[in-house]
């Protein structure tokens, strides 16, 4: 078995797909994407939380997607020509995450991932799992079971008709 | 393949042949059972009883089930002198009975789930029981044990088995074989006979005949030397490795299969080649029936698609016009192959719903008992076809509402003489077909549901307040059985009253997009229809759009859709009312009972889609109509979940998604009641 994503790292070498959202440079490990996509026209569905940009239609099926500057609390910017969705398959389901751009793919050492404690990063640490380093880059590695959790997807469920927070959001 | 292979593989192809047979004939017995302790002088019900059971006991001994066959064997034997009329059913043998048949049914789960027909004890148990009933007058007669019957293996390419039935009324069948072997000698050597030639010669022989020859003439010629033998009814061939499975006392294909098809050459019409009767029927996987339903779905949304860039193209390049033509033709005869292949794949998925009303005469006969109840129990419409699915979704709701039948919806029959009704009540269940629907309805003659008691219960169990349960119809407050946590039962029984069930109805119901609803009148009865659709895979829907939002509206929800100005909607209690066809209905803004739809146009003009679920009628206002067109229906997925107000989603011709309106949800989600009008406040949280 390749690594478990949401491992503490054991594996001598992980193969990364990296994206950018503003200035920050994120992983997630390529055996979880699925595919990587434009942005496509993404039907808005009502009564879930505010990052869930809606669904698309990908080759047949019904793929969810939700905007990570959203789920991250950051600042949220208009779609540029370089957006794109990375899809990636957790347990079983698709999901789709906007990003801003994805930039490459990469291999980093076991050894030059480190945990989060000494770096300070502009998220919620809690959806990461730790800092690649690669000359003088830092790559923050994102702990997907921990975006798209079960307690997550309860939100989901019950924030809808609780807050109907999305008409505060800016379109 | 090896060989090992190709009998593993004949073996279970045999097995499950087995397995259906047996399925089919335990259901037999079954109803036969409850029919025979209500007709017990019916002969001929008695004797196909005892037909089904004589099988069943033949072809579980000729499998190696001997769990199956002994047991079947004892029903067989008290069966024989009801036959025999040496024995009378009563309750106490029709119960015997049906205890057996209960523990053979135990017993084929038991060979279906790969654990054999092994016993704990019960069936010996059961089955001594039924023996001691069958001795337990005159003599017992004991039934001649029929020659073992082994299922034949795959033959060499030149031998040939051949299967005769005899007319049942055939006097010398030792005659007609020695007439059939002489005839077959001449065609080629008879290597095997069943029964052999000496148990003939002591007289054991029933009305089959089993040969296996080695020959390389015809298959038809065979046929035909055989059927001139008088008194033949018919004969099976099968050649080589069609033989495999061919035994003595395999049952007659005429009652099993379709009986249009006659997979049985009749005398004097052998003109039919033996491929054919093979090809008639192919058992399908139910998984692939599925994905072959999934595809044609697809299919169906791509004819649209591919008829919409038709329309685009025509209107960007209209000067291509033989190019234009030439598509029109294509994409013409795409459409109606398409259409035609999805009514067949429906076509194959359907089944009668006789599937699903054969389990209740039981279930009616063991409540009467239990219940102390009299009650007639008929069944009409049986022949009414439904998608396979949907018959599956609708036994537990069926078997909720026949108990609720049975345990509020009738009287005890003193209770019923003291009201100057007959003694027995009446439940019927019965199907039609009403256009793209089958209306299956529970009607019984009992008690009715009293509304002002269910609604004091609703209340008191703070379901409503009194002001609500006054100002509610009985109609609506019959609406009121499908709450969770209300029971007008005295006394919690195991049968019902517990006032769990009926919400679960309801919601199984509408989750195959049905609907259910009730009819009572005090001291004559209710009446539960449940109107559900044929198929659930493809629906035609309205797509509109609110805000940002895509959304497909059930056409068979919709009554009418129209514009109003702004003026026509009055605001009441913040409420926005509208009339229409003279009537006052509720009229939302769907942006505003769905949270997060994103701008909603506000035009002097709105679109109002008025939509009826059961009998409650309201608007919803929507920003544009775009058009109407069949969807597939599609899951959002596990990780968006249930959404409070959509059904799910679709795929639309020009590619883009729509979410499907859970017009259930609105109506009884709390979205229009209060707060949710027209211009007004927030929208209902209730969910």
């Amino acid at each position: 078995m390749e690594s478990q994503e949401h491992q503490f790292v054991t594996d001598p070498e992980e193969q990364l797909v990296v994206f950018t959202l503003g200035e920050e440079s994120y992983g997630v490990d390529i055996e979880v994407v699925n595919t990587i996509i434009r942005l496509p026209d993404i039907t808005h569905v009502p009564q879930t939380p505010a990052f869930v940009e809606g669904v698309i239609n990908l080759r047949g099926a019904i793929v969810p997607v939700i905007d990570l500057r959203r789920r991250f609390e950051l600042p949220v910017t208009d779609a540029t020509k370089s957006t794109r969705v990375v899809v990636v398959e957790q347990q079983g389901m698709l999901v789709g995450m906007i990003v801003d751009a994805v930039t490459e793919t990469l291999r980093l050492p076991a050894e030059n991932i480190e945990p989060l404690s000494a770096l300070v990063v502009s998220i919620d640490t809690q959806y990461l799992r730790g800092v690649g380093k690669l000359g003088d880059r830092l790559i923050i590695l994102l702990s997907l079971d921990r975006i798209l959790t079960i307690e997550e997807q309860g939100i989901l469920q019950t924030m809808g008709a609780a807050a109907g927070s999305k008409e505060a959001v800016p379109a | 393949m090896t060989t090992n292979e190709m009998y593993q593989a004949q073996d279970n192809e045999l097995l499950s042949i087995f397995l259906d047979e047996a399925r089919e004939q335990i259901d037999t017995l079954d109803q036969g059972f409850v029919r025979l302790e209500r007709e017990p002088d019916n002969s001929e019900l008695v004797q196909g009883i005892f037909r089904a059971a004589h099988t069943l006991k033949g072809s579980a001994g000729a499998m190696g089930f001997r769990g199956i066959a002994d047991l079947t064997h004892a029903m067989e034997d008290v069966l024989d002198r009801v036959r025999n009329n040496t024995l009378v059913v009563n309750a106490g043998i029709a119960d015997a009975l049906l205890r057996g048949l209960d523990t053979l049914r135990g017993l084929e789960q038991g060979v279906e789930e790969g654990r054999g027909d092994a016993d704990d004890g019960t069936a010996a148990t059961v089955a001594n029981h039924l023996r001691a009933l069958a001795r337990g007058e005159v003599v017992t007669a004991v039934v001649d044990a029929a020659p073992t019957a082994k299922p034949l293996d795959a033959l060499p390419d030149d031998h040939t088995a051949l299967l005769v039935q005899f007319n049942a009324d055939c006097q010398m069948p030792g005659i007609r074989t020695f007439m059939i072997t002489r005839a077959v000698e001449k065609l080629g050597s008879i290597l095997e006979m069943q029964p052999a030639q000496e148990e003939i010669d002591e007289g054991k022989i029933g009305q089959r005949l089993l040969l296996i020859i080695q020959t390389d003439r015809e298959e038809d010629t065979l046929r035909i030397a055989v059927q001139n033998v008088p008194e033949v009814e018919w004969v099976r061939l099968g050649r080589g490795a069609a033989a495999a499975g061919m035994r003595l006392d395999m049952p007659s294909r005429e009652k099993a299969a379709d009986e249009s098809l006659e997979p049985e050459t009749p005398v004097h019409a052998a003109t039919k080649t033996s491929a054919v009767q093979v090809q008639q029927t192919v058992r399908v996987n139910v998984d692939t029936l599925d994905r072959i339903m999934n595809l044609v779905g697809e299919l169906v949304l791509d004819r649209t698609r591919v008829a919409q860039l038709k329309d685009e193209l025509s209107q960007e390049h209209p000067e291509d016009e033989e190019f234009l033509r030439d598509l029109d033709v294509v994409t013409h005869h795409l459409g109606s192959i398409v259409d035609d292949l999805h009514e067949q794949v429906l076509q194959t998925r359907m089944l009668p719903v006789s599937q699903l009303f054969n389990r209740f005469p039981r279930l009616i006969r063991d409540l009467s008992h239990n219940l102390h109840k009299e009650v007639d129990f008929v069944i009409e419409g049986e022949n009414e076809q439904l998608d396979r699915s949907v018959i599956e979704k609708l036994i537990d709701p069926l078997t909720h509402i026949l108990r609720n039948a049975m345990d509020h919806g009738m009287e005890t029959p003193a209770d019923r003489l003291a009201k100057g009704k007959p003694q027995q009540g009446t439940v019927k269940l019965l199907a039609r077909r009403e256009e793209s629907h089958v209306l299956i309805q529970i009607q019984d003659d009992g008690p009715g549901i009293n509304a002002d008691r269910l609604k004091e219960k609703a209340v008191a169990a703070g379901l409503l307040t009194a002001e609500q349960a006054s100002a509610m119809s009985n109609q609506e407050a019959y609406g009121l059985i499908f709450s969770s946590g209300l029971s007008t039962a005295k006394a919690v029984s195991d049968v019902s009253g517990r006032g769990v069930g009926m919400d679960v109805v309801k919601r199984n119901v509408e989750s195959i997009g049905g609907v259910i609803v009730v009819e009572s009148e005090l001291e004559f009865g209710t009446t539960i229809s449940l109107k559900i659709p044929l198929t659930l895979a493809i629906l035609r829907a309205l797509i509109v759009r609110i805000g940002k939002v895509i959304m497909a509206i059930p056409l068979s929800h919709i009554e009418e859709a129209l514009d109003v100005p702004y003026e026509a909607i009055r605001t009441v209690h913040g409420r926005g009312l509208l009339t229409w066809r003279g009537t006052v209905i509720p009229v939302v803004r769907l942006s505003e009972a769905l949270h997060g739809c994103g701008e909603s146009a506000q035009g002097k003009e709105l679109h109002v889609i008025v939509m009826r679920y059961e009998r409650r009628i309201a608007g919803v206002v929507v920003d544009q109509i775009i058009n109407h067109q069949e969807i597939v229906v599609k899951s959002l997925g596990t990780y968006l979940g249930d959404i409070p107000g959509l059904a799910g989603a679709t795929i639309l011709g020009n590619g883009r998604v729509a979410l499907i309106l859970d017009v259930a949800k609105l109506f009884d989600g709390g979205y229009l009641q209060e707060g949710a009008a027209v211009g007004v406040g927030h929208a209902a949280a209730t969910v």
